[in-house]
């Protein structure tokens, strides 16, 4: 009833438009600055700030801010010791601003009036697909043309090589889709569900009370998969780099 | 001094003891949720029906033999998938 007077009071995908903010063009590409951009590099800065803050004293009792960065240090260094070993610390640098930046994307498009990077596909994908790229390339160079044999798992028999040599293949290009897309569906549907809740309120006027309780339970949740979809997008990294530093595991 | 350095040697003993309690609980990690699980599986099954789909209809393109390999790699990709899950079940299994 009230959505028939007002057509446009619920519109939950309308929060992921993405509107230009600067044009720009090289050539024919188009590379404008939009709001998406902009909270890129809204995160970019907020990590930056945050460390600044908390690693400028370097005091032996650290303050709030410093326990924070040293706490994300001990996580993402964890993460890496027990799924890749010792090897993996050469690749702390990548994983670290990694986790960051998808748990901050996350945080920060939590903030109403704010956009969410991480719920679009093409962002996600970007991501997922670097990483691909980049753990295959390392796979090849630290194992040379061995790293091949892992689509051929041992104890098959020849014949049926020409069956599970495509599907093996298959299924490794399967990990970037699967991966971008977990990230990217929940953010979406999260964000979509805050949205529709929210509308409710507005609709169901005093008894509005009931959805807005709901909303509040939801926005926890809404929180806790903010973070959980970061470090599942790390953890995943973090085996990929394992399968691609030791094959034969 | 030599009262600071004894106030350090005893934050030490508390940061190790702390540790060491710590170390107990750190193995539990974050539980997946059975959504999340569903939704894990969902994905991997998809995304890989996908991808076979996809390299059928390029190979089609090439070879002019529609509708030839995304047949074979339709299937094949269901293949994958059901082979992606049930890894990804297995290793649930082992948590």
């Amino acid at each position: 009833m009230a959505s028939a007077k007002e057509p446009n009071l619920i519109d939950p995908i309308h929060q992921f438009a993405i509107s230009k903010l600067a044009d720009i063009k090289i050539g024919n590409i188009d590379i404008s600055f939009t709001n998406s951009s902009q909270f890129m590099v809204i995160t970019t800065i907020a990590i930056m700030f945050l460390f600044m803050l908390g690693l400028s004293k370097r005091s032996i009792i650290p303050n709030r801010f410093q326990m924070i960065c040293e706490l994300s240090y001990n996580f993402i260094a964890n993460l890496l010791r027990a799924n890749v070993g010792e090897q993996g610390r050469d690749y702390f640098p990548f994983v670290f601003t990694l986790f960051m930046f998808i748990f901050f994307c996350n945080l920060i498009g939590l903030i109403p009036y704010t956009f969410t990077v991480t719920s679009h596909i093409i962002v996600t994908f970007a991501f997922a697909g670097l990483i691909f790229i980049g753990v295959t390339l390392i796979g090849f160079v630290k194992n040379g043309l061995g790293y091949l044999r892992m689509f051929y798992p041992k104890g098959v028999p020849v014949y049926m090589a020409p069956i599970i040599i495509p599907i093996e293949i298959i299924s490794y290009l399967t990990k970037p889709v699967s991966l971008s897309v977990r990230l990217m569906a929940n953010m979406l549907a999260g964000h979509s569900i805050i949205k529709i809740f929210a509308g409710f309120i507005v609709m169901m006027g005093f008894f509005g009370i009931i959805p807005l309780a709901g909303l509040v339970a939801i926005y926890a949740l809404e929180v806790f998969i903010a973070f959980l979809q970061a470090y599942i997008f790390t953890i995943l990294t973090c085996i990929y780099l394992n399968d691609a530093l030791h094959p034969h595991h | 001094m030599q009262d600071d350095e004894h106030k350090l040697s005893q934050l030490n003993q508390k940061i190790e003891a702390a540790k060491s309690k710590n170390q107990l609980d750190n193995h539990s990690n974050i539980p997946p949720s059975q959504l999340g699980k569903v939704m894990k599986l969902t994905v991997e099954i998809v995304a890989a029906v996908g991808i076979g789909v996809g390299i059928g209809i390029l190979l089609d393109n090439f070879f002019n033999t529609r509708p030839l390999f995304i047949i074979i790699f339709f299937l094949l990709g269901g293949c994958a998938g059901i082979l992606n899950v049930f890894r990804v079940a297995k290793s649930m299994q082992n948590h």
